[in-house]
């Protein structure tokens, strides 16, 4: 058993190297340009290229952590059919995974899997939201909040949390999404939607909304938004040029 | 405590006798998941806003036109009838081939538009299994019409396999998702510093959750680094533990539990819900003995098609 871990623990680091190596863009600028980068490689490549002779004598020898898999695998009693398909899939997936790219329906599950600095933060931070007036009041249409069954105020079973992340997110910028989301407002009795600057300061924990329609088309234009500009809808903007 | 890794690592596990019961309840979970996703109106946004994604798949380009032009409504509309056959497990091994491939087809187009890959991640290769397993035996119109026969032989794997390679499949899920925030080597140790961790939480703030509850910042999130890059550790700590279900049964328990904490709190920050997916696949983590006694199946035999 302690040969086996040992045989595991080299073969994360072998496979971390050669990740690595597949994930790098640029690889060879990266070789010229960084030393540690290219002591880096030197030493990867004897290290994979011993964990592959290891590996393949311990498979033709009948033993190691390899061997016994296959050998396993090979005796279950499972249909010959599921056999085939989990192996393909498990290859398809270490393959993705190895790039660390991702082909439908093979995935690498690289979800939040960039890497941002630490930054000084404003203590204010702001976004653009739609809002509408109804009796007279300003209300936010939180979209993230209508992809929650239990604490939606609109939209009810069929817009899942996916709908209103694009929606919110993804297609914020687009004018079609403006026009689809203005259209169930509508069926709602919500006659037009605005955009408004939302802000929460995270010193006093203060948050506040700001409905006035020219800062909202000001900051969409200078600020440096998360996900981008939000779509502003032209009656918008050309109120807000008459005043 | 002594762990025999021979005895209870997922290969010797699959030869173990398991319930009918626990894999019909895995079906009607994922039929109702997938009755539930395939429902949503964002494959309308999608059609309507059309914005490309940039994303690859393995269909060839007419395929991929083909789709585009029929995934709304009717991929849709197929694959929610298909994924009802499946939950009430109706002709369930005829309708499984074709609602595996609506099902990818119609998460294709999704995919093309959406570049989240959030409900086909968890599902597409559970479902397919599923074309290969007795999964209607039990709790089935299948069983009530008698369309199934059955026979008794008490040393089965039938209903045991299919789940473990699930579980497998969940273990890929979260050790991927961890191997990916550390890899490339250099880029491992900047993700730990906590810096995405700070900048979803503070971007994302006004569309949490956990604002449209509290109305206000749990912190100053603007500080404290050091929490960030805290919960980063953790997070990689939780999914890359999950590769221990693989090895042995002993920390299913305390592995749901921390992907389901996980879960919870992506969620109250403003990432979108995975949590009723996890939890789908989570029944294949539980104890076959637990379904057993609930069910009140016979310890053994178990039963078995001819």
């Amino acid at each position: 058993m302690r040969r086996e871990g040992l045989q595991i623990g080299f073969s994360i680091v072998a496979l971390a190297c050669l990740m690595t190596i597949l994930q790098t863009d640029n690889l060879f600028y990266y070789i010229q340009s960084y030393l540690l980068f290219k002591v880096f490689i030197l030493i990867s490549i004897p290290v994979i290229c011993l964990w592959l002779v290891l590996s393949i004598r311990d498979y033709i020898h009948h033993h190691g952590i390899f061997y016994y898999c296959v050998h396993k695998f090979r005796s279950l009693l499972i249909p010959k059919a599921a056999k085939y398909f989990i192996v393909f899939v498990v290859a398809a997936n270490f393959i993705s995974i190895s790039f660390g790219e991702p082909r439908y329906p093979f995935y690498d599950v690289g979800m939040f899997r960039w890497s941002t600095a630490s930054q000084d933060y404003d203590k204010k931070m702001s976004q653009l939201k739609y809002y509408y007036w109804q009796d007279g009041q300003c209300k936010i249409l939180d979209l993230r909040k209508e992809g929650s069954f239990f604490l939606a105020e609109h939209f009810g079973w069929g817009y899942t949390e996916e709908f209103m992340f694009a929606a919110r997110f993804r297609n914020r910028g687009e004018k079609k999404n403006f026009e689809f989301l203005s259209a169930l407002m509508k069926e709602r009795g919500i006659d037009s939607l605005w955009v408004g600057v939302h802000s929460v300061n995270f010193e006093t924990h203060d948050v506040t909304f700001d409905p006035d329609i020219c800062n909202a088309v000001t900051f969409n234009q200078t600020a440096n938004l998360y996900y981008g500009p939000i779509y502003v809808p032209d009656y918008q903007v050309k109120r807000c040029d008459e005043d | 405590m002594k762990i025999n890794f021979r005895e209870e690592n997922i290969l010797s596990r699959m030869e173990k006798p398991g319930s009918a019961h626990q894999l019909a309840l895995f079906r009607i979970f994922l039929g109702l998941q997938i009755f539930y996703s395939s429902g949503g109106r964002l494959f309308q946004l999608s059609d309507y806003v059309a914005v490309p994604a940039e994303t690859k798949n393995i269909f060839p380009d007419m395929l991929n036109q083909l789709i585009a032009s029929i995934a709304v409504p009717h991929l849709q509309i197929i694959t929610q009838v298909l994924s009802l056959f499946l939950l009430m497990g109706l002709w369930t091994k005829y309708i499984l081939p074709f609602l595996s491939i609506s099902f990818l087809f119609l998460f294709s187009f999704y995919y093309a538009t959406n570049n989240a890959p959030i409900p086909w991640l968890y599902i597409w290769f559970p479902l397919v299994l599923l074309n290969f397993t007795r999964c209607s035996d039990v709790l089935s119109l299948d069983k009530y019409f008698r369309l199934r026969k059955l026979q008794i032989n008490a040393l089965s794997n039938v209903y045991r396999w299919p789940l473990e390679v699930v579980s497998g499949w969940f273990a890929y899920i979260y050790v991927a998702a961890g191997v990916a925030k550390l890899l490339p080597i250099y880029k491992g140790w900047p993700w730990m510093q906590g810096g995405t961790s700070q900048d979803i939480m503070y971007n994302r703030f006004l569309d949490s959750i956990y604002f449209y509850v509290f109305a206000k910042p749990l912190f100053d999130y603007t500080e404290y680094a050091w929490i960030f890059a805290s919960l980063s550790v953790a997070s990689i700590f939780i999914e890359l533990s999950c590769i221990l279900i693989l090895f042995t049964h002993r920390f299913h328990t305390q592995i749901i539990l921390l992907v389901l904490c996980m879960h919870l709190f992506l969620f109250l920050i403003g990432v979108m819900g995975f949590m009723q997916l996890a939890i789908i696949l989570s029944i294949a983590l539980i104890q076959p003995g637990f379904f057993n006694k609930l069910f009140k199946e016979r310890e053994t035999p178990v039963t078995q098609a001819v």
